[in-house]
């Protein structure tokens, strides 16, 4: 199913026809917080359905896999929908800040960015002590194994706690490659 | 023409019009991180930026150097290397290869002989490969340094630093991961500048020093290393006058422990 068909039966043409009465502001931050300077990244986007002079939701976000991102915008009272289609060097800059789009599902990782972003890092660099999941009896399939087996050393560990623990608060006792592109989904894990 | 900036009028509501809730919850995101590295650094009475506008002056070798002073005279210190791409602590602080250890709630850092607390982009970048990202090949400036940004981020707050008198971070050169350092805590660090002593130096650590004093830093003092070899000139003098701070200690070309006991107890006696 496309993007449009999953958001609401929004084909190309009204799809269309939504954009060209929507506007986008892409400028702008929200005040510091109490103790921290956030100035930039603070900043986020906002969908104004012109029509209904409505301030569209946030309805959903997708990694198709290839550096871009897509976020969804609904208008909550026509039910129209947008898609917010960044190119690679968007969804980097993004990335880079460390904060998802659509929300955070799982608790942070330690040094997250640094196992997900850098690409000269040694494989061994990381020894899991205690590792999650141990223990509760969520097995891997073989299929799964091979899968996780290409995942690059440097952030494997990483991302085996995160299926794991998936798996785990879903109370699912295998994980195989449709329970991996699942979570991928549910999670936003580009490149996992 | 009409200028770019010329306000137009403008049928539809504008950005700081629209005031709903932001469901990604982006603030929200970025308040737990800086929470994080507060929550974190709630356990070090001390975080000193070794600084210096000037590459090659040996910042890294000072704050090793004083680490293990410190460290000697019974001070609990951490060092933090923040030069991702020239990291050299891990060498300096002769610090056992091994593999960092995860737990749930964060990194071990390395200690050294000495016990001193270390974490270093070289413990875990592959032997004789820079730092390089992922992501789209062409144009990667535009991010890098806001990825840089989000890894002493992580430094900072992942790393279990656990209770320490001082946490150096031995910054590279420039001022520009000062500035994102003040950014990620909730108070300026302390600052210790080191130059060697010709004026060629003196100029770059002065911009150094006025970008911590802009960002009201407290300057602890001015180390003037080198001292005795082939350079010449008064660095240390000239900037110790002209802010009003003291020279902490002239570490000679080839230093000996007394020279970094020396400026551990300068250094030491002020946390």
């Amino acid at each position: 199913m496309g993007w449009h068909g999953r958001w609401g039966g929004q084909r190309d043409g009204s799809h269309a026809e939504a954009c060209a009465r929507c506007r986008t502001a892409l400028e702008g931050s929200v005040p510091p917080g109490p103790g921290f300077s956030l100035g930039l990244v603070g900043a986020r986007v906002k969908f104004l359905c012109v029509e209904c002079d409505r301030q569209m939701q946030f309805e959903e976000r997708q990694l198709p896999g290839d550096g871009t991102l897509a976020a969804a915008f609904r208008c909550p009272t026509c039910g129209r929908v947008v898609a917010l289609l960044t190119n690679p060097m968007e969804t980097q800059l993004v990335a880079s800040l460390g904060v998802k789009i659509g929300g955070t599902t799982l608790p942070p990782q330690p040094m997250e960015l640094v196992r997900g972003m850098v690409a000269t890092g040694k494989p061994d660099a990381f020894q899991d002590e205690g590792e999650r999941g141990a223990g509760t009896g969520t097995i891997w399939s073989t299929e799964a194994l091979e899968r996780l087996a290409r995942v690059p050393n440097f952030v494997r560990g990483m991302v085996k706690r995160i299926y794991l623990d998936y798996a785990r608060e879903r109370g699912i006792g295998e994980i195989t490659p449709a329970v991996m592109d699942t979570a991928r989904t549910e999670l936003g894990l580009e490149g996992m | 023409m009409s200028h770019l900036y010329d306000p137009m009028p403008l049928n539809i509501r504008t950005y700081h019009e629209l005031t709903e809730a932001d469901r990604s919850g982006l603030l929200d995101q970025i308040v737990t991180q800086r929470r994080r590295v507060a929550d974190r650094l709630s356990t070090v009475r001390r975080v000193v930026a070794v600084m210096s506008g000037k590459g090659g002056v040996g910042k890294s070798f000072v704050t090793a150097g004083l680490a293990q002073a410190l460290a000697r005279s019974g001070q609990a210190i951490g060092v933090l290397d923040a030069d991702f791409n020239g990291p050299t602590a891990p060498q300096l602080l002769r610090l056992p290869v091994a593999r960092c250890t995860l737990h749930d709630d964060g990194i071990e850092p390395a200690v050294s002989a000495e016990g001193v607390r270390c974490f270093s982009m070289a413990l875990l970048l592959e032997d004789g490969r820079p730092l390089a990202f992922r992501g789209p090949e062409t144009e990667g400036h535009v991010w890098r340094e806001t990825l840089e940004a989000a890894a002493l981020r992580e430094f900072l707050a992942d790393v279990v630093w656990g209770a320490l008198d001082q946490l150096l971070i031995d910054l590279p050169p420039g001022v520009q991961r000062f500035q994102e350092l003040t950014e990620l805590l909730t108070a300026p660090p302390a600052v210790l500048a080191v130059t060697i002593p010709t004026p060629e130096s003196r100029d770059a650590v002065r911009r150094a020093l006025h970008a911590a004093v802009e960002r009201k830093a407290t300057l602890l003092g001015v180390v003037e290393n080198m001292v005795g070899g082939p350079f010449v000139g008064n660095a240390a003098d000239e900037l110790a006058a002209e802010f009003a701070v003291p020279v902490l200690a002239r570490i000679p070309w080839h230093p000996t422990s007394e020279a970094w006991d020396g400026l551990a107890r300068k250094v030491g006696g002020t946390a």
